[in-house]
């Protein structure tokens, strides 16, 4: 062994899927606040707000996808058969959703439909990612290298919570950028939502912390022993100050503390899953290492993914802030009217 | 219905759906970006309103090539986990290329679409360019890892398991360059050839509209010399597959028996029981000519392979056939267009090739189709040719119809409403004159 890789491809993996959660999970959350806009010049801002970045941030879920495909095959293989109905759910939602941005700018006939595909499609999308989430955390039913479970194993009480949990984030984070992206009534009522949002978020946050010990005697051994009650404290205690702080935030004048303080909860909670499953990647069963494909694979795609990983970042970064600033319900590409 | 069937059906229905869209996107911005140089260059407003027009087709058109496309990389390891596992550490890098030139295409075309008035024109343009560079490096990163699927190379076999990876050579596999040739030309051909007959419609109705007449020029030459290059490509990339993958070629050819000398079929209804070809019109010497150069060379028939490892011959026959005959008709207009440029007429006032250009206008689209059966099911009944049967692949999930049907209903319904949109948006257009 030359070097060891896992580890490295580990952290690209979990900040790949991060940044998808944190960026699709804000236009997400947006599309799913939509549906509860009323009036046609606040949805045509809403939903300006993402219109021009939301192709980026999708495409982080292709990349998480490819990442686990082509650097830890063997998970690849037992997690997406465990998850395969969801999986297909989401993607019908997405491309409901996907296609509503452009049809509806074009169509007023059907515009209700379209309205109403972009809710639905953000807000299904959401829990089915919830519920992938969850049936990960719960684990896997395997036999040698291969799903042992059915088809509906993620029909679980735990699964369905974290996918309607994930709907709250997703809408907390939607607010949070709203907030940033647009100015009076609109944002006095992005900060409303935020509020209800962060309290459910909080409530689901705890009913997940609570039952994954309760639920697996090695997680709970591994937070409530000592010394790790010692090293692991921190952990509620900072997602603690952060709440609170958004609370704040939400309450007061700040416009990017809110989706800040959204970012650092989901930092939090990714951070309390990852320590609780640590170093599974199909739990209980395969650990990273265990899963991972052969070094020649993971150095070639590392050479490619540590140049080309910047690249895309940088000019991600720049189209943020070539729409930075407030977004109004009149901009974008519309053709001069002859 | 069998879940393998169902698997093949959804995969093809998706694939065939997604061709299209990716075919408009790989050509489209090449298209919008030309008209804006064009107003950059000359201050003509007629280019810039052409330019923000097809920008706003390109966006619904990439919109549903984004999701179908979504929805494709993930149809691959759902549906075909075995495949998938198998091929992934050497053409996985290969997706992952096409995700990052993905990457770039949606995050710039965000910013050529909506950045009209945050942009400065020339950075804007560079946009444009970079929207149209990424979306042909996407075809070519996908088209390689079809490639390798009908010649694959980069590894040694050891009990049925890849050994010795070598992720490059599989991208150098022998069918990779004809095939990303072939591709591209058909993508810019098709899209050039349809945005032409559009504009020659509605230039039929008003023949002194400078806007249709700018954008019928622009679309003929994006999609005429492809047109014309295309044939070439296609021979080349036939005799890549008489080389590689004889099982296909004679399938491609109805050839049963090996033949010394044999001749080229045009038309005809193969029957692989009976194994003949009935109603064809057979040139003498014409497939060994074509293939080898040599009248009576020897090209393998269907009898080289076991029957069990043959490909539906009628199927790949007939589709073939049917792609040669447009992509000659296309080549044929593109060069009716070059003489009557050449002999400098107006091409507003030459009816008979504007009617013609309208007829022509979807042909591309259909010999893609064609050719892509032909490459998909040619390659059957292997995944991988040659090392993995799609019978193996194949995921053991039950009731694989449920997915077949409702995505093959989705797709239909987005197909209707991208067509009654596009009619929107083009009768719109047909509104500006800047006589």
């Amino acid at each position: 062994m030359v070097l060891d890789l896992v580890p490295l491809w580990t952290i690209l993996l979990a900040m790949a899927v991060f940044h998808y959660v944190v960026f699709d999970g804000f236009d997400l959350g947006v599309g799913i606040l939509y549906g509860f806009v009323r009036s046609e010049d606040a949805r045509a801002t809403v939903m300006n707000s993402v219109a021009p970045i939301w192709n980026g941030n999708a495409t982080w879920l292709v990349f998480g996808g490819l990442g686990l495909l082509t650097a830890f095959p063997l998970a690849f293989a037992i997690i997406i058969p465990a998850v395969y109905f969801p999986i297909l759910i989401m993607l019908l939602a997405l491309v409901f959703r996907g296609v509503a941005f452009e049809f509806r700018f074009k169509e007023t006939g059907l515009r209700r439909f379209w309205d109403r595909a972009f809710f639905g499609g953000s807000a299904t999308a959401t829990f089915a990612q919830g519920v992938v989430l969850g049936t990960f955390i719960q684990g896997f039913k395997v036999d040698g290298r291969h799903f042992a479970g059915t088809s509906f194993d993620w029909m679980t009480p735990f699964a369905l919570l974290t996918g309607i949990a994930l709907i709250f984030g997703y809408s907390l984070l939607g607010a949070g950028w709203l907030i940033l992206k647009t100015e009076d009534g609109l944002q006095r009522w992005a900060r409303r939502a935020g509020r209800a949002c962060l309290i459910a978020v909080l409530v689901a946050i705890l009913a997940v912390s609570i039952w994954t010990p309760l639920s697996n005697a090695d997680i709970a051994q591994r937070w409530f022993t000592w010394p790790n009650i010692g090293f692991l404290a921190p952990v509620p205690v900072v997602t603690a100050l952060i709440a609170a702080g958004e609370w704040y935030a939400l309450n007061r004048q700040q416009e990017l503390t809110p989706f800040l303080g959204a970012i650092g909860l989901f930092s939090m909670s990714f951070i309390g899953i990852a320590i609780s499953l640590w170093p599974m990647i199909v739990p209980f069963h395969y650990t990273l290492w265990e899963a991972a494909s052969s070094e020649s694979t993971q150095a070639f795609l590392l050479i490619g993914t540590l140049f080309l990983l910047p690249v895309i970042l940088m000019y991600t970064a720049w189209s943020y802030w070539v729409f930075r600033g407030k977004v109004r319900s009149d901009i974008g590409y519309e053709v001069p009217q002859e | 219905m069998t879940d393998l069937l169902a698997a093949r059906s959804q995969m093809a229905v998706s694939l065939g759906f997604h061709i299209v869209f990716a075919a408009i996107g790989i050509a489209m911005p090449l298209m919008m970006t030309i008209a804006e140089w064009r107003w950059l260059k000359t201050g003509d407003e007629t280019y810039l309103i052409l330019a923000k027009r097809w920008a706003k087709g390109t966006a619904i058109l990439f919109a549903v090539g984004a999701v179908s496309g979504t929805v494709l990389s993930f149809e691959l390891g759902l549906l075909w986990p075995s495949f998938m596992n198998w091929s992934g550490p050497l053409i996985g890098p290969l997706f992952a290329l096409e995700g990052f030139a993905f990457f770039t295409e949606a995050i710039f075309l965000g910013l050529y679409l909506y950045g009209w008035k945050q942009l400065r024109p020339r950075v804007h343009l560079a946009a444009g360019i970079i929207v149209a560079l990424s979306g042909v490096a996407s075809a070519i990163f996908v088209v390689i890892a079809n490639a390798w699927m009908n010649t694959p190379t980069g590894f040694e076999l050891s009990q049925g398991q890849p050994i010795h990876l070598d992720p490059i050579a599989a991208m150098r596999n022998p069918h990779a360059a004809g095939e990303t040739v072939h591709m591209v030309l058909a993508a810019f051909a098709t899209t050039g050839f349809a945005v032409a007959g559009i504009h020659a419609y509605l230039l039929l109705r008003d023949r002194t509209n400078e806007f249709h007449r700018r954008a019928l020029e622009i679309a003929l030459i994006v999609g005429g010399i492809p047109a014309i290059l295309q044939p070439l490509s296609g021979d080349w990339l036939t005799k890549d597959v008489a080389h590689h993958q004889p099982a296909k070629l004679a399938a491609i050819e109805a050839l049963f028996h090996t033949e010394h000398g044999a001749a080229f079929r045009i038309g005809g209804l193969p029957n692989a029981e009976r194994q003949d070809v009935r109603y064809a019109i057979e040139i003498p010497y014409g497939l060994s000519l074509l293939l080898y150069f040599d009248p009576h060379a020897r090209v393998a028939g269907l009898d080289t392979v076991p029957q069990k490892d043959w490909p539906p011959v009628a199927v790949v026959h007939l589709a073939f056939q049917f792609m040669v005959v447009v992509g000659f008709i296309m080549m044929g207009l593109a060069l009716w267009v070059g003489w009557q440029w050449w002999r400098r007429r107006a091409l507003e006032r030459e009816t008979a090739l504007l009617r013609a250009l309208v007829l022509a206008s979807p042909l591309g689209f259909l010999a893609i189709e064609a050719g892509w059966v032909v490459t998909e099911v040619g390659r059957q009944p292997w995944i991988i040719y040659g090392v993995m049967r799609t019978s193996e692949a194949v995921t053991p999930m039950p009731g694989l119809w449920v997915p077949m049907i409702t995505f093959s209903l989705l797709y239909c319904v987005l197909a209707v409403v991208v067509v009654w949109l596009l009619k929107r948006h083009i009768a719109a257009a047909a509104a500006p004159s800047t006589r």
